[in-house]
């Protein structure tokens, strides 16, 4: 198992560096640098003027270097702990992290624990139910959250709560350490509607795999012995249906991190990726570069545990 | 009986007294009483929206309305627009000014006793070392520098209370300049502590309130001023600015009532209005107002087939403003006018002329053959384009009904879209060929910025490389002429020229827009601009 989790680690130093290479070339290929987004979007001064202030601020970042240049300088850099200077902010993107990604973190972690906990047990009822009305219910619900875009979801529960309540959750973000009852107040919602939406595909697996194993023989074997339904189920399929739930709800979760940037900027939550979004716009790469980084961080480390449960769960895994 | 000559002046007096007490009696009882002045009262906090994070906060050295809503407060300038009249340019560090009688040097006496929120005393040194930093030819000021630098010669500190500003000649816009909210006036001792003022901590300003917390892409808040200079001002206690990028999220916060103004970019459509009214009923004033923004639709003319000024004018011709202000901007909006004469009064041509100008009257059959005949002589069997455009807004949906539009005339278009700011860089550098619709907002209702900023050869926003004599000279002798009659002649022929030929820049319409405010806030009034009169100094909460 050491081997396992140390071959799967090594994995990592490649994964990152083709990520990070990845993110630097593209976002040079995408049109426009921030010196000619902040001069041409202005559009004030002469002609003439705009084209020396982009020659200028491209020499002030460093841009004017060749691209092979400037990533190995950045990577460098990186190696040593340095993510860079945001050019918007002007402060060190470390800082920038060390603010935002405890934020997007809780909101991915509230997101799986709330879809887990509400799509496994609907999933294994639909199944054990199977064409009963309680299934149909369950698999409406499911069809319904796969088929609506998030941003609806979003914008609805907010028109809900302004047309029923004439309320809406604070837009001031209260770290959940300082103030748990008004940073749920705000968390709740985007929560609610994210989980709404990835709840869909677990509630629907979870079903499958359920139906699936509840037809093995092992299963009919445990009902002959005379175990109660809920040992049954519960002891027996499900925890054997689990095993590709596992593997979903990780992929997902190394995903939250960046697809709930737009939970983030309807309920005004200033996670990661709101702050991606804008430094794309601006082309901050610094701070582009460096959240892309984090994320796939998390993506891989995320991936590896669930490959270590995996291995865990199943031996076969482990030494193919 | 007769009465005595001056008996009977006397007479004659009391009767008339008697008439006028009569006639003011009978007034006072027919005219509506006037309403009680209310007494403002201090105190409260007032909830706004910013509709991006700022990011940089340095305001002379960015251009978003985001940077200038986010320190608008804090700072003061020379001069500024009356709180209580926007329409009007009054002083504000400065207490009087004087032009000398060629109209090239202007000494402004500063307010003495005016102190910075860290406590140290205001001086002309600090007004010199803004101008000074705003002037130089190698800062990036795209706002306040741009506008000064082609007329500032110099400028000199007299005493630490009077300042001297030369120009290179009599500039007609000089004062709306200085007054304009980006040029306001920066502590000389942050200045050299910080070397710019891009990050919070520099935000020491003379203004009404104090720069109090700015949570990134969450909040700003601001404190009031105790020490302001003017005694008994701001009446609030502060501002707090909640970072909302979502329009869903913004347009939710009015209707919960979580915000007391909406006076920003981007404004509600028509039905966001019609549904912050159902939502809210008698709480909110909602008004409809000109945003000082002209809807363009841009033509380069260096690239084929709009090289050609016939087939640039081809597109003027054919171009049905009046139905793109009635689909695009749900009839919010000026069309075909060169000038918005509620933001530019007598200098804009009267819209009854421009009615009815070609490519500008109704209905359009005349202008729409005359289009096509255009289009044929150069390419008979009609031309395909390619549309760039922002996807932003409704950019796209206004493309679309742009294209549909010239389609009739033979051209033909693809829309190829751009994310926001990759298209300001991609149109900065000239690479495209057609933007069927680009917005383009004015810093101040001067007349000459529209040229400056889009007609002329050099102007910054002249995206379509278009370069016509006529204009350069008009535009320059429009800056240089101080005789109001006289400059307003220059711009009416600038726009008639506009309008008759064939510019790279087809103005569409002069776009408008719906704001709101909370009834409970007094002392608001909107100005000509989005970036003047939001220092709130005079505004006050009702409880």
């Amino acid at each position: 198992m050491r081997k396992y989790i140390l071959r799967r680690l090594l994995l990592f130093v490649p994964s990152l560096f083709g990520a990070s290479l990845l993110i630097f070339v593209l976002l040079r290929l995408v049109p426009g640098d921030i010196a000619e987004i902040i001069v041409y979007q202005a559009g004030a001064e002469s002609s003439a003027i705009q084209q020396k202030q982009v020659a200028q601020i491209r020499a002030e970042l460093g841009l004017d270097r060749p691209v092979l240049v400037q990533y190995l300088a950045w990577l460098g850099n990186a190696l040593r702990g340095d993510l860079g200077q945001s050019y918007i902010q002007k402060r060190p993107v470390t800082e920038i992290i060390r603010e935002r990604f405890p934020r997007s973190l809780e909101l991915a972690f509230l997101t799986l624990v709330v879809a887990v906990v509400w799509a496994v047990p609907l999933g294994v009822v639909s199944a054990v139910r199977q064409n009963t009305w309680a299934d149909y219910l369950v698999r409406v619900v499911s069809i319904s959250g796969l088929s609506l875009p998030i941003f609806f979801t979003g914008v609805m529960i907010l028109w809900a709560l302004v047309r029923f309540f004439r309320w809406l959750p604070p837009f001031e973000f209260v770290s959940f350490f300082d103030d748990p009852a008004e940073n749920l107040k705000q968390m709740v919602w985007p929560t609610l509607a994210q989980a709404y939406y990835i709840s869909a595909p677990i509630m629907r697996l979870t079903r499958s795999q359920m139906l699936e194993v509840v037809r093995h023989d092992y299963v009919r074997t445990a009902r002959a012995k005379g175990l109660a339904e809920r040992a049954v189920v519960y002891r027996h399929a499900l925890a054997n249906s689990l095993l590709p739930v596992v593997t979903f709800v990780g992929w997902w979760g190394g995903r939250l991190l960046g697809g709930i940037v737009i939970m983030e900027i309807i309920f005004s939550v200033p996670g990661m990726g709101t702050a991606l979004v804008q430094a794309v716009s601006n082309r901050d790469y610094p701070t582009v570069q460096a959240i892309v980084f984090v994320m796939a961080l998390v993506f891989l480390t995320l991936n590896l545990f669930v490959d270590v449960i995996y291995g865990w769960l199943d031996p076969r895994i482990r030494y193919a | 009986m007769t009465l005595a000559p001056e008996a009977a002046k006397g007479d004659d007096f009391m009767r008339r007294l008697a008439l006028a007490i009569a006639i003011l009696a009978t007034l006072a009882l027919a005219a509506p009483s006037a309403p009680a002045q209310e007494t403002p009262r201090p105190g409260g906090i007032l909830n706004w929206y910013v509709y991006g994070d700022p990011g940089r906060l340095d305001i002379h050295l960015e251009s978003p309305l985001s940077v200038q809503q986010a320190l608008a407060g804090i700072y003061s300038g020379l001069l500024h627009r009356d709180p209580a009249d926007p329409d009007k340019i009054v002083g504000d560090l400065a207490e009087r000014w004087t032009a000398s009688p060629d109209g090239k040097v202007y000494t402004f006496h500063l307010r003495k006793g005016v102190k910075w929120h860290d406590g140290q005393p205001f001086t002309s040194a600090d007004v010199k070392a803004t101008l000074n930093r705003v002037l130089n030819p190698d800062s990036k000021s795209p706002r306040c520098g741009s506008m000064l630098k082609p007329i500032v010669a110099g400028v000199e500190a007299v005493d630490p209370h009077t300042i001297q500003i030369a120009l290179k000649f009599p500039a007609a816009p000089f004062l709306e300049y200085v007054a304009s909210a980006w040029c306001v006036i920066a502590a000389k001792h942050v200045l050299d502590k910080h070397g710019d003022l891009s990050k919070p901590e520099a935000q020491i300003g003379t203004g009404p309130f104090k720069f109090k917390r700015y949570e990134r892409g969450n909040v700003i808040e601001w404190e009031k001023n105790k020490d302001y200079f003017r005694p008994g001002l701001p009446y609030l206690d502060g501002v707090k600015q909640f970072v909302l990028v979502g329009f869903p999220t913004q347009l939710a916060a009015a209707k919960a009532g979580r915000i007391h103004l909406w006076d920003t970019w981007p404004p509600m459509k028509r039905t966001d209005a019609d549904e912050l009214k159902r939502a809210r009923g008698d709480e909110v004033h909602v008004y409809q107002v000109a945003q000082n923004t002209i809807f363009l639709a841009y033509m380069h003319t260096q690239k084929p087939p709009f090289n050609n000024p016939d087939m640039r004018r081809a597109v003027h011709l054919a171009l049905d403003r009046q139905e793109l202000v009635a689909k695009a901007l749900e009839g919010a909006g000026v069309p075909c006018a060169v000038f918005d004469p509620k933001l530019s009064g007598d200098f804009a041509l009267p819209l009854a002329e421009v009615q009815k100008m070609p490519g500008c009257r109704q209905p359009k059959d005349q202008d729409i053959a005359e289009a096509k005949k255009l289009v044929e002589k150069h390419y008979p069997n009609g031309v395909d384009v390619e549309a760039a455009v922002r996807s932003v807004g409704n950019y796209v949906d206004r493309a679309q009904l742009v294209l549909s539009q010239l389609r009739k005339i033979g051209i033909r278009g693809t829309i190829k879209t751009y994310e926001s700011a990759a298209g300001f860089a991609v149109f900065g550098k000239g690479d495209f060929v057609f933007l069927p619709t680009q917005d383009r907002a004015m810093v101040t209702v001067d007349p000459g910025d529209l040229f400056s900023l889009i007609y002329t050869t050099n102007a910054g926003s002249n995206w379509g490389k278009w370069s016509d004599p006529k204009v350069d000279e008009l535009t320059e002798r429009g800056l240089k002429e101080t005789n109001r009659e006289k400059r307003k002649q220059i711009y009416w022929e600038l726009q008639r020229h506009l309008l008759s030929g064939a510019p790279s820049a087809v103005p569409v319409a002069w776009v408008e827009g719906f704001h709101f405010v909370d009834k409970r806030l007094r002392g608001y009034k909107w100005a000509p601009t989005v970036y003047d009169n939001n220092t709130f100094m005079k505004v006050w909460l009702q409880p």
